[in-house]
């Protein structure tokens, strides 16, 4: 008995004991400091209401529709179709960068015969042919893929340029430039034009090699070139980019060749693609000026917003002192009509339009109710919606006070 | 036949729509709806009237009447800015705005070659900027209070739309003495607490006066032949009579609309009281209420058609409305405590009343048909309201220690103020606008 009475007091000790010391008071419940925001109230009328044209607004001195015409430059796009018509002839030049995979079906004459001379670009030439063929075609694709890009990045600079001048130098001054420039330019340019013909050798070797072989070498050729053509668009580019700078006619080689990689349709797509984009880029849609019958007012679509309407409402309500007579009287209301002025005074008398007998209480509370709108103004209104609250009528009608 | 129903409804279509284009407004118009205002009182210069003196006291009382109705709030004179030189040139509403001054009065006293007083006053609207009034008034130089009072009621009818009272007179129980030995004589003043005379000479005490609402007559209970009688007292004259011959105590006298009638509470030996109608002319009575309780404090509606009395018929003393021939009578007040003293007020929407509960009195008003009731004052003694002729304030008289003053209170239940006399006061009541 004694012993489990002591254990029990020292339990209930112990227990106590652990809560007053680990049981603290309860955490002060913290505030967190919250930073005010600053607001402000913007009525959705300002967004949402649109100005209106105004049919009377003067006329503009520069019309939109101008600017808008200028894409029409798309001459230039038929330009390069000329280009099609004009590389067709020349296309076995151009098309240097697949000769490696297509050898075999480029076999045809003509474009042997044309080039043979100008260096390696010839070979090339023939090659892309091979692309159109079966299964290569999608393989090379992806590498090729790659090398748009950098082309579509040269090109755009020398499009209006080239466009013009493949027209004469396609046939055999094409081939007569490059080495023009390479010597007399940078050395950077050298560089990078230097190596596509290296790389251009070992084409050759390559679709020499593999033309034999024929369709079987055709998996061949595609892995052997892919390195090849990769670094060839990559040195086109670093070359491109000093080209640009530097001088059109390394340019003109590096768009030159790409295009002769490609077939000339997708080239002239291209290019017609950047064309559009340059012609656009002056055209309407940049253009920020001033539609030609652009709005000069707001007109019916600005109304007063309800906040500015409450305030109004307020504004009149604290001068308006209601006659005591008005207290009982049922049916009670007066309506009056007054013209502001754009600083928000009363232009002249209020008119009673409504309500306001000859005697009595009717009298009264047309009286008050003039007086409360002399009274309040000048209104403070929106001075750009003065067309909406030049004329205002303000009912009065006491039923609800009392 | 579909074909030409579709027709039709085409056709029915077009027109709406071009209805709904012509009749689209040319041009936006902001229409504001105004539910609320503002009630405090009205900002108003009263400007000293030019004249010998007379026409500053003459500006003075009209201030007076005006600030008492709690409608008004004259502005202080140091404040005024213009100078009234011309009371019929056009004042410099501007000088009158930059102070706030809603309304402006000027005028000027002049006295007649034979004697009489002209006065003339012009009320302006100074925002409005244009003449509200412009009166004259002639009258004998005693009468000079009354015409100031004329002015008042003048200005407040136009300004609040409803009748002044400012030109009116209460007749009420001046008590002098001491508590013990209380003096009770008839008096009369006007509303504003001036020009007291009195009517009787306190050797026997007079209870309950009360004003023809068309004459310059008096009703009121006298102890004068012993015990309590109604009489009829001519003001100018000081004539009086003794209304009916009753066998027993008749009292709580009042006149019907048209002056014609006195109605009254006859009390019989058995205790119980009932109400008559006595015809002036004919002198004939009629008996309204038949009952074997205490009828009495009958009041008629303006229209003369109906009567609204005390009876404790029910246990409380409550109120009951009847016919004036005494029909359909029928109970309209239910609330708690008992009431006493109903009142029909002149315009004919409330009746006023004291209620006795919880040890306290109060002054309220109900409407006609008992509902509505609204307590306007509560104090420990007080009793007996009587409408003032414009329906809008209500006197009775309040003792709270001491003796009984007059108080006046408006219908919202402010503005209450102590109508000033020389003695205690009580048993007011209000007579209607002076001809």
């Amino acid at each position: 008995m004694r012993g489990s009475v002591a254990s029990s007091v020292v339990l209930h000790v112990a227990l106590i004991g652990f809560g007053l010391i680990s049981l603290s008071s309860p955490r002060p419940m913290e505030v967190a400091d919250v930073e005010a925001l600053p607001v402000d109230i913007v009525p959705i009328e300002e967004l949402t209401q649109i100005q209106e044209g105004d049919k009377k607004a003067p006329l503009a001195e520069k019309p939109a529709p101008k600017p808008t015409e200028r894409p029409d430059a798309n001459p230039l796009a038929q330009k390069i179709g000329e280009n099609d018509i004009d590389t067709e002839t020349p296309i076995t030049p151009a098309p240097t960068p697949k000769p490696v995979k297509t050898a075999e079906a480029t076999a045809p004459a003509p474009t042997p015969t044309v080039k043979p001379k100008p260096e390696v670009v010839e070979k090339p030439k023939e090659e892309p042919k091979p692309v159109p063929a079966t299964e290569v075609a999608p393989e090379p694709k992806p590498k090729e893929e790659v090398k748009p890009e950098p082309v579509k990045q040269a090109e755009p600079a020398p499009q209006p340029q080239p466009k013009p001048e493949p027209v004469k130098a396609e046939p055999k001054p094409a081939p007569v430039k490059q080495p023009e420039p390479k010597p007399a330019e940078k050395p950077a340019e050298k560089v990078a034009e230097a190596k596509p013909v290296e790389p251009d050798a070992i084409a050759e070797q390559i679709t020499e090699t593999a033309a034999q072989p024929a369709e079987e070498a055709v998996q061949l050729p595609t892995s052997a070139p892919a390195p090849e053509a990769r670094p060839r668009p990559a040195e086109a580019q670093t070359a491109k980019a000093p080209d640009r700078k530097s001088s059109e006619k390394p340019v003109k080689e590096a768009s030159a060749k790409p295009k002769s990689d490609e077939t000339g349709s997708i080239e002239d797509k291209v290019s017609a693609l950047l064309n559009k984009e340059k012609a656009s880029g002056g055209g309407a849609k940049r253009s920020t000026q001033q539609a030609a019958l652009g709005g000069e007012k707001n007109k019916g679509g600005s109304t007063l917003s309800q906040s500015e309407m409450d305030a109004l409402r307020g504004q009149i309500q604290k001068c308006w002192q209601v006659p005591s007579g008005a207290i009982d009287a049922q049916g009670l209301r007066v309506s009056l009509k007054m013209r502001l002025t754009p600083t928000g005074e009363v232009e002249g008398r209020p008119e009673i339009v409504e309500g306001g007998g000859a005697s009595g209480i009717e009298r009264a509370m047309a009286d008050s109710a003039r007086r409360a709108v002399m009274r309040c103004a000048p209104y403070n209104l929106p001075a750009e919606k003065y067309e909406t609250w030049a004329d205002v009528t303000v009912n009065f009608d006491p039923t609800d006070m009392f | 036949m579909k074909n030409m129903l579709k027709t039709i409804l085409m056709s029915a279509a077009l027109a709406a729509g071009f209805a709904m284009v012509a009749s689209a407004p040319a041009r936006a118009e902001v229409v504001i709806d105004i539910n609320k205002g503002v009630i405090e009182p009205l900002p108003i210069a009263i400007t000293d009237f030019l004249g010998e003196g007379l026409g500053a006291e003459i500006s003075k009382i009209i201030a007076a009447d005006l600030k008492r109705s709690g409608l008004f709030a004259p502005i202080d004179k140091g404040a005024f800015i213009e100078k009234i030189s011309n009371p019929d040139a056009a004042p410099r509403f501007e000088d009158w705005k930059v102070i706030n001054a809603q309304a402006l009065v000027t005028g000027r006293v002049s006295t007649e070659g034979d004697g009489r007083v002209r006065a003339e006053f012009r009320l302006w609207d100074t925002f409005g900027g244009e003449q509200l009034i412009g009166e004259q008034f002639f009258s004998n130089p005693q009468n000079k209070r009354r015409v100031a009072h004329i002015i008042a009621d003048s200005i407040y009818e136009r300004l609040t739309g409803e009748k002044g009272y400012f030109d009116t007179r209460v007749v009420f129980i001046d008590e002098s003495g001491s508590k013990a030995n209380r003096t009770k004589r008839l008096a009369i003043m006007d509303q504003d607490g001036a020009n007291i005379r009195y009517l009787s000479n306190g050797k026997s005490i007079a209870l309950t006066p009360r004003f023809s609402p068309n004459r310059q007559e008096i009703t009121y209970m006298s102890y004068e032949s012993g015990q309590p009688q109604v009489y009829l007292l001519q003001i100018e004259t000081g004539q009086r009579e003794l209304v009916g011959n009753f066998p027993g105590m008749t009292f709580a006298p009042r006149f019907s609309p048209d002056g014609q009638k006195v109605i009254m509470s006859l009390l019989r030996d058995d205790g119980n009281s009932n109400i008559f109608a006595m015809d002036l002319r004919s002198r004939t009575t009629t008996r309204l209420t038949n009952s074997n309780a205490i009828d009495t404090s009958p009041s008629y509606s303006p229209d003369g058609s109906q009567v609204v009395f005390t009876s404790d018929r029910g246990g409380q003393p409550q109120i009951y409305a009847m016919g004036a021939d005494g029909s359909g009578q029928n109970r309209i007040s239910f609330g708690g405590g008992s009431y006493s003293t109903p009142v029909w007020s002149p315009r004919g929407d409330l009746i006023a009343f004291t209620k006795q509960s919880g040890g306290e009195f109060q002054i309220g008003v109900m409407r006609t048909d008992g509902s509505g009731e609204r307590i306007l004052s509560t104090g420990f003694s007080q009793e007996g309201p009587t409408w003032a002729p414009n329906g809008r304030y209500l006197m009775f008289f309040r003792d709270s220690g001491g003796g009984p003053k007059l108080q006046t209170i408006d219908l919202t239940g402010r503005n209450e103020q102590t109508v000033p006399s020389p003695n205690y006061a009580s048993d007011p009541a209000w007579s209607p606008l002076l001809e």
